[in-house]
């Protein structure tokens, strides 16, 4: 399977982030790993541009952060997801099952679209 | 063949690292952020067998493009790369005011001289149009070699944003008014006649000040304008 485009991986960046976080606090590295780990290498971008993603999630007060210094000696910022964050997951998680839903239904009633 | 220079690692990311400082749009949190992705990149790469050569090629391959990095930094920071590139036109504004203090601090000294050692209208002017010319040249050529080490000093006062261009325009108006008010502690009703046409010198240094701040002003806008479409055709792509 070809690798996921660029806008659909733009678009899908809060909610993969959101559950992420929802399961432990994490720092940039880690985070890309776990994305490239759950999908399979299939979402694949300049590493560096996770961390304006992060910063804009922050700005909107989906997510907090702090300083820790890492076992390695080195300055992390480790993310974590806010109450209203939760709340975005939510929003997030219905809209894109409605999306998939309308896809699917599509699909469906003109099976010889794909 | 073993002769080739041993891959410095450390020099490598602070040569990287300093590519990023240099960027308006990336605060110093930003920038260790980044540095720590880059760093723990290279040890997990290191770990799996690769070379701190390879390790740090593939590692600063995977951060991704500093500009498409600095790119989405900017919509995130946009305030602060707002203020950070305002800075160079500031720091250019204040440049352009120490100038003028500084032709001002010459224009007074070569009249306390001329009246202390009795000069004549002929040396005097000489001595002031030497000082002119001096003042002259080693500003312009102080920016001159700014340029020409990559220090980019004009480039870098242009790169965007009228505000700074407001304030260069406002200090030119502020100076042609100061222009008018004579220099503080001389009373020019006992110079007598050794200079005889203060005003009409003041005048000339006011003019000489206004072109000055009209040449800077006028290559601001053409740089202005040459980053703007620079900008524009880079984004198109």
């Amino acid at each position: 399977m070809e690798k996921l485009s660029k806008e659909l991986i733009g678009a899908s960046s809060t909610p993969i982030i959101l559950s992420i976080l929802k399961k432990n606090e994490s720092y940039g590295y880690e985070i890309i790993q776990s994305i490239k780990e759950i999908s399979g290498g299939k979402i694949e971008f300049g590493e560096g541009t996770l961390y304006p993603v992060l910063h804009k999630l922050e700005k909107k007060g989906f997510i907090e952060s702090s300083w820790k210094i890492a076992e390695s000696g080195r300055k992390r910022k480790y993310y974590n997801i806010s109450n209203e964050g939760e709340k975005e997951l939510k929003t997030e998680k219905q809209n894109w099952n409605t999306i998939n839903q309308i896809i699917t239904k599509i699909w469906k009633i003109e099976p010889n679209l794909i | 063949m073993e002769n080739r220079t041993e891959f410095n690692l450390e020099n490598n990311v602070q040569i990287w690292k300093s590519i990023l400082t240099k960027k308006n749009n990336l605060t110093k949190s930003n920038i260790i952020e980044l540095e720590n992705h880059l760093l723990d990149l290279i040890d997990d790469l290191e770990s799996k067998g690769l070379n701190k050569e390879e390790s740090f090629t593939i590692a600063r391959k995977r951060i991704g493009k500093i500009d498409d990095i600095c790119l989405e930094f900017d919509k995130v920071n946009n305030n602060f790369s707002f203020i950070n590139q305002s800075i160079p036109y500031l720091k250019g504004a204040l440049i352009y005011i120490a100038f003028i203090i500084l032709s001002k601090l010459f224009f007074v000294i070569t009249l306390l001289l001329s009246l202390k050692f009795s000069i004549d209208n002929t040396t005097f002017d000489i001595i002031s149009i030497v000082l002119i010319l001096f003042t002259t040249i080693s500003f312009f050529s102080i920016i001159y070699l700014n340029l020409k080490r990559g220090k980019q000093f004009l480039s870098k006062l242009i790169t965007s944003k009228v505000l700074v261009t407001l304030i260069i325009i406002i200090s030119i108006i502020m100076l042609r008014f100061s222009a008018q008010i004579p220099l503080p502690g001389i009373d020019i009703s006992e110079l007598g006649n050794p200079i005889p046409n203060i005003y009409t010198m003041e005048t000339n240094f006011a003019i000489y000040k206004i072109l000055s701040g009209f040449i800077i002003l006028t290559t601001s806008i053409f740089f202005f304008w040459r980053n703007k479409k620079y900008n524009k055709l880079k984004l198109m792509k």
